[in-house]
């Protein structure tokens, strides 16, 4: 629909208000694509045919429309209707979720495409659909509205043709930007005006960037040379940015529809899926591998017994025509599919669909969550995806970001140092008199506070007004800027008495200590950008005075300004470093009008550069900010969150190992680092920094040296035999690494000549040896190169990333699990992430507590259905032995379909919600129960084996016990004899209510919703069974269950046997049931004072798991005694103090017997 | 608790297994008689090659002792072993509505009694392979008192489930004195030496009512199966319905067996309020009862062990 390949090329020329710019120019019109966003997948008329299609891709819904079409096709024991039906309710379910969404994705699209807009035509105002517009349409867009497309800017009601927009929908930045109209059009700002502007732009075309543009306008006045203006992001005014402050603008379309920035941002964010839908796969494999050679045997088995003429066609019991003629081959052949068909029910059909609704509903628990619920910012957690919810409970290394994520980025201005004297406000008194540690000179003092006055670009929001009076600022205002750090700046100065006014007509406002307020002409800002890592203002005094302001980071201006100012300031930047806060250093310098001019020119020229803008725009600012002086330094402390440090320490404890990335500078996040804790003070440091590095010509050598001897000093400590004990590590001693952007870069991309290109194994195996490893000084992609290489590694372990800003998206999306918080820096990362959460505390809860559940309730969800399925389809097996591999189905059709979809879907629908084998506070007060569920244990090779023989026994069970109850068929008082319908009802009643009750056992969290729906089922299975068979249904072929269940009921002895065989199929599970009991008692009072005392979570792991539960208790245990350490109960308590004693499972555990 | 639980439950199973065991024991007896004629020395050895039709019936006799009076009702069962009747095949090769009086299906039955449906172009009432395999064979029972045959009554009414013979299986409408009309058009199944209409004279026991008709048609579960066949009720109280002593069974022998290996035989029985004589359950209960037993005590036992230790040692950490 949209454009081509083609027109991805080159660029694209608009021409503004579809005039024809000149008879001379051949103009080909290039076609475009509407302004309609189509978000939806589907219309109404390829929603079916669609949505068939993709479903019937999944592997498993194949298989069934291929199970059902053998049997439409060949004469199966089973009527179409028993595999047709479920297939059909499976199908219509998905279709109706997915038909559901799309139908909010259409009235999402409608609410945008359908709202109005005006358009110039003709010099008139035109009122038209948004969809309607097209690239080259004048559109005028008034205050508080939203672009419909992109636009370029041409005029707005402002003289100076500027206009205010927000992007908070598009990046969340919430500061007004200042975008500008191109200059020669500034003038039209009447809809007559604009109207007889004739001109075309050419621009690229379009990309997802939303910070990139690069145009230019061609301007024709009649009889004149066209004028050419370069057009940059500053002109762009983007879709789905909002107009603030300015009456109204005009613009012309440039991107318009799924061209736009904004629809581009969000295409093509990839599908992850979940390592629990590779064991279901798996296991898959392993039941069609089980069902395959059922049906060969059978087959076999059939024809080895036919061989005989009396049994394969005695005289009660002839063939038809057709059957006589048939090939042998072909009868074969037809025989092995009836036998799949019949055994086809092993294969669980509504797995699937149980799977994604348990996913879909329980991701609304952590939605609902009141214990993520902020009240600073009035929202909960947010679930992007409901694929990965039992992910988060596989978690083995959590990258996080550092600014934002551990700690506040809510700065608090703490000190600063003018000319080497050190101001610091008194801790106690919050805005009393301020304690000063010598003075700098007066001047000085002043200078430096009107210096963080004016270098910045934080603007003032008041209260309602827009253009409301400054006098009551005090009252009613409040700073915002993108950057934390500037309003804690200007905040901070307002302290020490200079507070900041803000901006009118260029002027900027402040008030000095005498409460005079003094006017600066702000003349440039020299933009921060990450590279320079500073940024400058030039003012002019009332005096006349020219000046430049400059802060930076200390390592940005240190190199531009007198050497000889440097030292006595660069102690306190170094110590307050050290002290966990970020420094930024302040310079200034004094320009004369001669300079000025300079610099003005050089600036404007690179503004107006068409190539290359940027690099020639940081060229000159460079140029300009050199030989400063050195005024001071600013400390601004980012408060942790609360109880980081808690949870990265629970983090640690649940077994993950926690890597930090952060852009920020290396001394200021290792402080933060054992700020939180994250490095213990007997951490021992591994550094691969420039600082160990060195910047020297051999510091590749070097780097192989360091290399080298940490990894041997690691391999000494971690002697090859503990190599099994993945998680282990705990108990040793600890290392940790630091390593920065530059030296990573060196070990990732290594000079070609370099002899070691294997860096990056040995790096790799340094930091998977290390507890925690900090990063610093990492470029966006530097985060998601770390992940994708962790991820990468050997057992491909489970990576999470959390983070809050744009900067972290790259890694949010790389890692397998993706954690925005809903910080300040924007909403860009919580809105590319799997979950959002508003504190990084929360991710605590998160992973331990809903993450361990999520991930319990879906394994056992799994096992569950597959042994469930295999005790319903083994008695059907073994009846083939006893009905001469005829195929005959032993329970009646209506059992066979709604055994699946009604009579056992539900009980374990709700447990997979409502489970919580050991309660949520447990949960997240004990990170180490984390670890046993570390590797997809619940759904490793063995616990599967042990479902999967529970299945075959209750199958045996179930058929051999009411085989030998039919040795003698009349078991009714009156000596009336039951046939082969009441055999397979006796079956499936003790089937339904085995697999029923099996799932009660194992039930440790009892809510209503559970006694209804387990108690519920089995009573819908006994009405159904009963109405089933109390009517001759005149639609069916044959009554076979004619009163087949109430004849049932009637004997004493079928209920003997029923209840009996029940108690035989549950008793290998009681008996484990109470075996654990019976050892946990025993585990109450160990060797060991301390030994942890851990809640049989794995009543269906089997004995071996718990077997290996208690002997690393008992590890655990001697470790604190053996040792003899002379601080045995100190450590124990240091390791499992926090957590409560567990008189949880009291309550918790239900009494099985 | 869970170990006294186990426990109580452990007495319990034993309990009510020995009582299971018990009751069966004392009062169900149970008699059978073989009479397929493998053996060169039994009675029905000359009929063992009988066919469907051969004319005159070959005819037998078999005597046997009852050692015990059978005290309550006794009901009277034929059984047969090697038969598949829950074959596939077999199983689906009926029409319901048919049996169920449906007109239009009696003159033109369902495809799935094929090759049973039609015979000399005449649709087959009751169609299929189950009905046209109906057991056939004659059993009279006689009491041999002081060298005399004292013939004993056998009810055959109420040997089917009420629903069946009242719900599931009706003739045709129309005058149910004269089946014959309303089977118009209609033939006998290709075995029947008679068709369905006489096979007996009460009318409430003919055509697809008949009760020997409907127990066939309930296919049995397993290849080895017994139906019931007659009743024999207890007269009054003073004497047993069968006392112990001489018995003989008059067999007409018609269906044939030998060709697939099959077995026949002549069961009487008793019945308690369990149903016919079972072994499985009582010794299964007997079974299960111990072993719940056994685990209670050793249970009891470590439960002893360590609840003495726990009261010692329950000091909180």
């Amino acid at each position: 629909m949209c454009a081509g390949e083609e027109k991805r090329v080159g660029t694209r020329t608009v021409l503004v208000g579809h005039r024809p710019v000149s008879e001379t120019d051949a103009y080909v019109a290039q076609k475009f694509c509407d302004n309609r966003i189509v978000s939806s997948k589907y219309t109404v008329w390829n929603f079916l045919p669609k949505n068939l299609f993709e479903q019937f891709r999944r592997i498993a819904n194949f298989y069934f429309l291929i199970i059902f079409l053998v049997q439409v096709i060949v004469d199966t024991p089973t009527s179409p209707v028993t595999s047709g039906l479920p297939l059909f309710f499976v199908i219509t379910v998905t279709a109706i979720k997915q038909g559901y969404e799309d139908w909010l994705r259409h009235r999402a699209d409608n609410e945008v495409n359908k709202s109005n807009v005006f358009v110039i035509e003709n010099a008139k105002q035109v009122r038209k659909e948004s969809e309607k517009i097209k690239v080259g349409d004048i559109v005028e867009v008034k205050a508080d509205e939203t672009f419909p497309c992109d636009l370029i800017f041409l005029a707005s009601s402002s003289p100076d043709g500027t206009c205010y927009v927000t992007t908070a929908s598009l990046d969340g930045e919430s500061n007004f930007k200042t975008h500008y109209a191109v200059r020669d059009t500034t003038v039209l700002c009447t809809h007559e005006a604009i109207d007889s502007l004739a001109a075309t732009i050419e621009c690229e075309q379009p990309q997802p960037d939303l910070y990139k543009f690069v145009g230019r306008i061609n301007i024709y006045r009649s009889n004149q040379e066209p004028i050419a203006r370069s057009l940059g992001p500053e002109n762009l005014l983007l879709k789905g940015s909002t107009l603030k402050n300015t009456k109204k603008i005009y613009g012309v379309a440039v991107y318009t529809g799924m061209e736009t920035k904004m629809a581009l941002n969000y295409q093509g964010k990839s599908q992850k899926r979940s390592a629990v839908e590779k064991s279901i796969n798996a296991f898959l494999v392993v039941y069609l591998c089980i069902l395959l050679s059922k049906a060969t045997v059978c087959t076999t088995m059939k024809y080895v017994w036919q061989s005989n003429p009396f049994n394969d066609e005695p005289w009660y019991n002839e063939k038809t025509k057709k059957e006589k003629e048939a090939f042998k081959v072909l009868r074969m052949f037809t025989d092995f599919l009836s036998f799949m068909v019949l055994f086809n029910f092993i294969i669980p059909v509504s797995m699937y669909v149980t799977v994604e609704m348990q996913k879909f509903l329980g991701s609304f628990f952590i939605s609902w969550d009141k214990e993520m619920y902020d009240e600073e910012i009035k929202e909960g957690a947010l679930v992007n995806t409901s694929d990965l919810n039992e992910e988060l409970g596989q978690v083995e290394y959590v990258f996080t970001d550092k600014t934002g994520t551990l700690t506040e980025n809510s700065m608090e201005f703490i000190e600063c140092c003018i000319d080497g004297h050190k101001y610091k406000e008194s801790i106690s008194e919050v805005d009393g008199p301020l304690k000063y540690y010598g003075k700098a000179e007066k001047c000085r003092e002043e200078l430096f506070l009107r210096a963080l006055c004016l270098c910045h670009t934080v603007q003032i929001k008041e209260g309602d007004q827009v253009d409301g009076l400054i006098g009551h600022l005090e009252h009613r205002s409040t700073y915002i800027s993108s950057s934390p750090d500037e309003i804690a700046l200007v905040k901070g100065a307002k302290k020490y008495g200079f507070s900041f006014l803000g901006l009118e007509n260029d002027y900027m406002k402040v008030k000095n200590q005498n409460n005079e307020t003094e006017r600066y002409q702000l003349l440039h800002i020299l933009n921060f950008d990450p590279v320079r890592r500073r940024m400058s203002v030039i003012v002019r005094t009332i005096t006349g005075k020219l000046l430049l302001f400059c802060k930076g980071a200390d390592s940005s201006i240190f190199p531009k300004v007198q050497q000889d100012e440097i030292q006595q300031t660069k102690a306190h930047v170094d110590r307050n470093a050290m002290d966990g806060y970020r420094t930024l250093c302040v310079a200034f310098k004094e320009l004369s009008q001669e300079e000025y001019d300079q610099i003005d020119k050089q600036i404007c020229e690179a503004k107006m550069a068409l190539q290359d803008r940027e690099e020639k725009m940081a060229k000159v600012f460079e140029d300009i900010e050199a030989n400063m002086h050195l005024i001071g330094a600013t400390a601004v402390e980012d408060k942790l969150q609360e109880q980081a440090a808690e949870t990265i320490e629970a983090l640690h404890a649940a077994g993950m190992k926690v890597w930090v990335l952060t852009g920020d500078k290396m001394e200021t996040a290792k402080s933060t680092c054992y700020a939180c804790r994250l490095f213990q003070t007997n951490t021992e440091l591994l550094e691969l920094t420039t600082k160990t590095v060195g910047h020297s010509e051999r510091k590749e050598d070097r780097l192989h040296e360091l290399l080298m001897e940490y990894h041997k000093r690691l391999l000494q400590d971690f002697p090859k035999n503990r190599g099994g004990h993945k998680r282990s590590w705990m108990l040793n001693h600890e290392y940790g690494l630091i390593i920065d952007g530059s030296t990573l870069s060196l070990i990732l991309n290594p000079s070609q000549d370099s002899s070691s290109s294997n860096y990056k194994t040995i790096f790799l195996q340094i930091c998977l040896k290390c507890t925690a490893v900090l990063c610093c000084r990492m470029a966006p992609l530097q985060k998601a190169q770390i992940v994708r290489m962790v991820k990468s590694t050997k057992g491909s372990p489970i990576t999470l990333s959390i983070g809050d800003g744009a900067n972290d998206v790259s890694m949010i999306l790389e890692a397998h699990v993706g954690i925005g918080i809903k910080g300040k820096e924007g909403r860009q990362a919580s809105r590319n992430s799997d979950y959002a959460v508003p504190k990084f505390k929360h991710l605590r809860k998160l992973l331990l507590a809903h993450g361990h559940l999520y991930y319990v309730r879906i394994a056992h969800l799994v096992q569950y259905f597959f042994y469930k399925n295999l005790c319903f389809i083994l008695p059907q097996f073994l009846y083939q032995f006893f009905c001469g591999f005829s195929q005959q189905p032993l329970y009646d059709a209506a059992y066979l379909t709604m055994y699946n979809i009604c009579f056992t879907s539900l009980p374990i629908l709700a447990y997979s919600l409502l489970e919580q084998h050991i309660n949520i506070e447990t949960l997240t007060s004990d990170p180490q129960l984390y670890m046993k569920i570390s590797d997809n244990a619940m759904l490793q090779w063995k616990p599967f084996l042990y479902w999967t023989f529970l299945g075959a026994f209750e199958g045996l069970v179930f058929f051999f016990g009411v085989y030998y109850l039919f040795q003698n068929s009349s078991l009714e008082d009156n000596g009336k004899v039951f046939g082969n319908w009441t055999f397979g009802t006796i079956v499936f009643t003790i089937l339904v209510f085995t697999v029923t009750l099996k799932l009660a056992l194992d039930t440790r969290f009892w809510t209503w919703m559970n006694h209804f729906v387990i108690w519920g089922s089995l009573a819908f299975y006994v009405f159904f069974s009963f109405f089933w068979g109390g009517i001759i249904w005149p639609f069916l072929k044959q009554q076979r269950m004619y009163f087949v269940f109430a004849h049932m009921v009637t004997s004493l002895s079928t209920w003997l046997a029923i209840i009996l065989l029940i108690f035989i199929s549950l008793f290998p599970e009681i008996l484990l049931i109470v075996f654990k009991n019976v050892r946990r008692k025993a585990q109450e009072h160990p060797l060991s004072s301390c030994s942890l005392k851990l809640p049989a979570i794995t009543a269906f792991l089997g004995v071996n798991k718990s077997n290996i539960q208690i002997e690393n208790q008992r590890e655990v245990g001697a470790e604190g005694t053996s040792r003899g350490h002379p601080s045995s109960p100190a450590s124990c308590l240091r390791q499992h103090h926090p957590y409560p004693n567990y008189p949880i499972h009291a309550t918790n555990q239900k009494c099985p017997l | 608790m869970h170990q006294r639980s186990a426990r109580i439950r452990g007495h319990l199973a034993v309990i009510l297994s020995v009582m299971l065991k018990y009751t069966r024991e004392w009062c169900l007896c149970m008699q059978l008689i073989d009479y397929t004629g493998i053996e060169p020395t039994s009675p029905c050895n000359k009929c063992l090659n009988v066919s469907w039709n051969s004319t005159p019936s070959c005819t037998c006799t078999i005597n046997f002792t009852l050692d015990h009076p059978f005290e309550s009702n006794v009901f009277m069962y034929y059984g047969l072993s090697n038969f598949y009747q829950n074959h596939r095949r077999y199983v689906k090769s009926r029409d319901d509505s048919q049996l169920n009086g449906d007109n239009s299906s009696l003159l033109n039955p369902s495809k799935e009694c094929e090759p049973y449906r039609m015979s000399e172009d005449k649709p087959i009432a009751p169609c299929g392979a189950i009905a046209n395999s109906m057991f056939n064979d004659t059993l009279v029972l006689y009491r041999i008192d002081n060298e005399t045959r004292v013939p004993i009554h056998l009810n055959k009414k109420g040997i089917a489930w009420w629903t069946d013979k009242n719900v599931k299986f009706r003739n045709p409408s129309g005058d149910a004195n004269n089946l014959t009309a309303l089977f118009q058009g209609t033939t006998k199944p290709v075995n029947w030496p008679k068709p369905v209409y006489m096979l007996d004279s009460d009318p409430d026991n003919n055509g697809f009512i008949n009760e020997d008709f409907i127990v066939w048609m309930r296919t049995a579960a397993l290849p080895t199966f017994r139906k019931l066949y007659r009743l024999i009720e207890r007269k009054n109280n003073l004497q047993p319905t069968l006392e112990a002593g001489q018995y003989s069974l008059d067999i007409t022998y018609n269906y044939p067996v030998h060709s697939f290996d099959g077995r026949k035989r002549m069961i009487l029985s008793t019945i308690s309020w369990m149903g016919g004589k079972n072994p499985f359950l009582g010794i299964a209960y007997i079974t299960v009862g111990s072993i719940c037993f056994f685990l209670g005590v050793v249970l009891l036992i470590i439960h002893h062990k360590f609840g003495n230790r726990n009261t010692s040692a329950d000091i909180p950490n």
